[in-house]
């Protein structure tokens, strides 16, 4: 085993421990602290993948940004502990486990069906204009992909209208 | 080093811990961490086969998701709070007034 | 000069009424009726251009095509909205335009006052419009048109007083009883272009267009057979354009609407249901006559059914008393005239006879509406009488009317029917007991009209005045005496009784003067019609040894009858003048005053079934039971669908969730196994 696999190896099973506690934990907050260790490890497993840009911004917006963004929300409503848990539909609950199975059987079995000798190994690391890395993706950001990411700035823009409108509070 | 099926595998997972998570989870807050669960297991598969490939279109797609995803938060939190605003709750199975 | 004369002649009276009909609403009574009378006029100058400008050519025989654009070309299918000028279409929109000039004088006057002024003018115009297409067409479907035209113009001008139920019932029952007949016509027109490959009337080698009268005189003639009529050969095309004809001209069995018809204002009454719309079905089929006289079955319907009407209506005549419906039943009457001359041959006489009554029945028309003006919209005979010094000019130019309709010699009438009566005993075209026949009963409907005429005046103008004793009458509600009319309604009775006086001379029998062409009408016509003694096998035997000393026979035969009906028409005025100057409120059998209970048998055989047919069978079972169970059961089905369906809209987000995430694992089950 290389040191990557190793690698990848134990940042997955981290993801996954992490993961399941999202599930398991029933207060929101220690939901989101576990979320962020999903997606830090994420960002690990990108690095095996050598998408360092794509890792760096994985810590910076998603771990740092929006997740700070999910804490913030959940300590300022602050759910009282003691509140009715109403649960309507209670077979929907079980209903996962036959669904979280099928969908797994699902996928596995289409990787199963992939032939070994097409699945590409991953390239050597190649220098500073390699695949992944800053340059790369701002070379192609500027020139093949500007219209989507000028796109994307007017969703931006929408969203934080958006937010402004549905959270102000009406005074009248 | 691993193989491309392994990051496909972890993908599979996580994603399906995310839908399940949006399937029993009944605290809004808490179902939309599911679903940036999912959307981290999308793009995981993304980044993994754009550099199995070598082609730097994955990797800008999963930068759109990112982007994408913030947008999605800000609505998505601003809609919780006025929600919890409104009927001091964030059980989603009270707010079940979409119906005939 | 002018290179499209009958489109200025057609489409004035159509520019008039988009005129009125659009802005008349805000328009004064003096400018709508300006413009109304304007565009007919403007239509009766080229009219009178057209014709006096290729006259020559028109006695002749030629024909003037005037074709604006291609209509309809599909196939072998072509119709052209196009015009042609002939002597007959010539002579038709002079006397139309003519006549409809002064009748639409007279309505400016008759009308003034009432609701929905502009709406009668733009009405009365488009009807102008209708009817000079009708008449300057040239091929069946753009006569078709004007025909229909003229139908609805008839169907909104007999309704013109809306909010009364019996004008609605009347505008109805004409139009479907027209209704009825056109289809007829139109089926004629598919079996003749079926047939002949082609609707036009002529050949026009400048558009490469081959008529369907030419196909007709290239015919063999069908036998006088009952068969042949349903045969599907030129017979049954013959027959089935005159229902449209029955249908459009009021004949037996169709006739009923034409009374009913008078519920429209009386200038209508005079301009369509007298002098013009009513005629069409005469014109189509003197238009027509090229086939007519290949299908001699279909000659004897039309003289038979003519002949029927004639009397029969005359008959009827004789006993209404308001003064508009016996004016209905004398039209209706004089119909069955042209028809008989259409039928046995005549269709010259036919035509003649047409024009001589436009005027005389226009007049006489308009000058029953001036007695219903002056007598404050009185209709009733009952209530007349004594009329003639409130009304001098109204009775004098009636008198006119009424001497020319009833053919005393040398008024109008006179010649147009003598011409007919003539042709129907000299008809070399129907076997033995018929010409005879026909004739018999013509000149008995000649005896009824003189006398029904008669009465009409009598108990207008003479005798007491009824009409004081009437005046506490909640009816009455004008008020005062009789008066005269207005100028605007006098100046059109004067010179339509000078018209109904002369126009006989342009048809006077050659026979009355050895060795004169006196008739100018016939010379002029003749062209355009084909007369049937050429045709008919029937006639070599009887014109065979036609010669010198046969003309002068038939000249002499001519003149006597001549005679005889002008003893018939003295004795007529005389018998109906001392009968009714002594009994004028003589009640008249009930069987004709209830006019042979026709409408009672209609309502019996046909509306009261067709009627209890709807009502039990279409109504009540089709529609209530299967039309409404379908569609109140497709309701149901889908209300119950969306009740079982409405569970799935549970409201909550977990449920939509469970519902996607198993949207998205059938997908990929579906991928997956493929």
């Amino acid at each position: 085993m290389r040191g990557e696999t190793i690698l990848f190896v134990v940042f997955a099973v981290l993801a996954l421990v992490t993961a399941l506690n999202v599930l398991v934990q029933r207060n929101p907050l220690y939901s989101a602290l576990s979320l962020i260790g999903t997606l830090a490890s994420l960002s690990a497993v990108y690095m095996t993948l050598r998408a360092q840009f794509i890792a760096a911004v994985q810590i910076v917006v998603y771990a740092g940004a929006i997740m700070v963004l999910f804490v913030f929300v959940i300590m300022l409503l602050n759910v009282p502990k003691d509140q009715p848990q109403v649960e309507k539909q209670k077979g929907l609950r079980y209903l996962a486990i036959p669904f979280a199975g099928l969908l797994i059987a699902e996928t596995f079995t289409v990787l199963q069906r992939l032939p070994a000798r097409s699945m590409p190994p991953l390239p050597a690391s190649g220098g500073d204009q390699a695949v992944g890395t800053t340059w790369s993706i701002g070379t192609a950001l500027f020139t093949d992909y500007l219209l989507p990411f000028e796109v994307t700035s007017v969703l931006i823009l929408m969203a934080v209208v958006g937010a402004m409108v549905l959270a102000r509070r009406e005074n009248d | 080093m691993a193989p491309l099926t392994w990051y496909l595998g972890l993908s599979a997972l996580l994603f399906t811990i995310g839908a399940v998570g949006v399937f029993i989870k009944r605290n809004a807050i808490t179902i939309f961490l599911c679903i940036e669960l999912m959307l981290n297991a999308v793009n995981l598969a993304l980044v993994s086969l754009s550099s199995f490939f070598g082609d730097i279109g994955g990797q800008l797609f999963v930068f759109i998701v990112m982007t994408v995803a913030a947008a999605e938060a800000a609505v998505g939190l601003a809609i919780i709070i006025s929600i919890y605003r409104n009927r001091e709750s964030l059980n989603v199975d009270e707010v079940d007034n979409l119906k005939l | 000069m002018f290179e499209y004369p009958l489109a200025i002649v057609v489409f004035s009276p159509l520019l008039g009424a988009a005129v009125l009909g659009l802005f008349g609403k805000r328009m004064s009574e003096k400018l709508i009726g300006s413009i109304a009378c304007l565009t007919v006029a403007v239509s009766t100058v080229f009219a009178f251009y057209a014709f006096f400008e290729h006259r020559a050519g028109l006695e002749a025989g030629q024909k003037f095509h005037e074709y604006l654009f291609t209509w309809i070309s599909v196939g072998s299918f072509r119709a052209d909205f196009a015009f042609v000028l002939d002597s007959l279409s010539g002579i038709y929109i002079l006397f139309v335009t003519f006549v409809a000039f002064w009748i639409h004088v007279f309505a400016t006057g008759y009308m003034r006052g009432e609701d929905g002024y502009w709406r009668f003018f733009a009405y009365l115009n488009l009807f102008m419009f209708s009817m000079l297409t009708l008449v300057v067409a040239d091929n069946f479907l753009l006569m078709f048109v004007g025909w229909e035209g003229v139908g609805l113009c008839s169907y909104l001008l007999i309704g013109y007083y809306f909010t009364k139920d019996f004008a609605n019932d009347a505008a109805k029952k004409a139009f479907i009883m027209n209704r009825v007949g056109d289809f007829g016509f139109l089926l004629g027109v598919m079996l003749l272009f079926w047939k002949a490959g082609s609707i036009f009337y002529f050949d026009d080698p400048a558009r490469g267009i081959h008529g369907a009268f030419n196909w007709a005189m290239a015919q063999v003639g069908d036998p006088l057979s009952f068969a042949s009529i349903f045969a599907g050969g030129i017979s049954t095309i013959a027959v089935l354009l005159f229902v449209g004809a029955t249908g459009k001209s009021a004949q037996i069995p169709l006739f009923v609407w034409l009374p009913d018809a008078m519920a429209g204002p009386t200038p209508v009454s005079a301009l369509i249901h007298a002098a013009t719309m009513v005629t069409a079905g005469v014109y189509m089929v003197s238009r027509a006559s090229s086939i007519y006289v290949k299908a001699p079955a279909a000659m004897l319907i039309v003289a038979i059914i003519g002949a029927g009407t004639a009397l029969f209506a005359a008959t009827i005549g004789i006993a209404q008393w308001d003064i508009k419906k016996v004016l209905a039943y004398s039209t209706i009457s004089q119909l069955g005239y042209m028809f008989l001359a259409c039928g046995v041959g005549a269709f010259t006489a036919g035509i003649f006879h047409v024009f001589t009554h436009a005027f005389f029945k226009a007049l006489l028309f308009l000058g029953s509406g001036s007695v219903i003006v002056g007598m404050h919209h009185e209709q009733d005979m009952h209530r007349m009488g004594g009329l003639k010094k409130y009304m001098p000019i109204t009775y004098r130019t009636m008198l006119v009317g009424m001497l020319a309709i009833s053919g005393f010699p040398l008024f109008s009438g006179f010649f147009s029917k003598d011409a007919i009566l003539y042709n129907t005993f000299a008809t070399g075209i129907l076997p033995a007991p018929w010409p005879l026949l026909l004739w018999a009963v013509g000149l008995l409907t000649a005896l009824l009209t003189a006398i029904y005429m008669t009465r009409l005046i009598v108990l207008t103008f003479f005798g007491d005045e009824r009409f004081a004793e009437h005046s506490h009458d909640a009816h009455d509600h004008g008020g005062g005496k009789p008066h005269e009319s207005p100028p605007s309604m006098v100046v059109p009775l004067v010179v339509l009784a000078v018209g109904a006086a002369l126009v006989g001379f342009l048809g006077v029998p050659d026979a009355f003067w050895k060795g004169a062409n006196l008739n100018y009408f016939e010379r002029l016509v003749a062209p355009s019609i084909s007369t049937a003694r050429e045709s008919f096998v029937l006639t070599d035997t009887i014109h065979a040894s036609a010669g010198a000393a046969e003309h002068s026979s038939e000249a002499g035969e001519e003149i006597a009858l001549a005679v005889v009906s002008s003893v018939v028409a003295i004795a007529g005025l005389a018998l109906g003048w001392f009968w009714f100057n002594r009994k004028p409120l003589w009640q008249p059998p009930r069987l004709l005053e209830n006019k042979y209970y026709v409408d009672e048998v209609y309502d019996e055989t046909v509306i009261q079934p067709v009627k209890q047919g709807s009502t039990r069978l279409l109504w009540k079972t089709i529609d209530v039971g299967l039309i409404d169970g379908a569609v109140n059961g497709a309701a149901a089905l889908a209300s119950r669908l969306g009740g079982g369906m409405r569970y799935i809209q549970s409201g909550l987000a977990r449920s939509y969730v469970a519902l996607v995430v198993l949207g998205a694992l059938v997908l990929i089950a579906y991928f997956v196994i493929k």
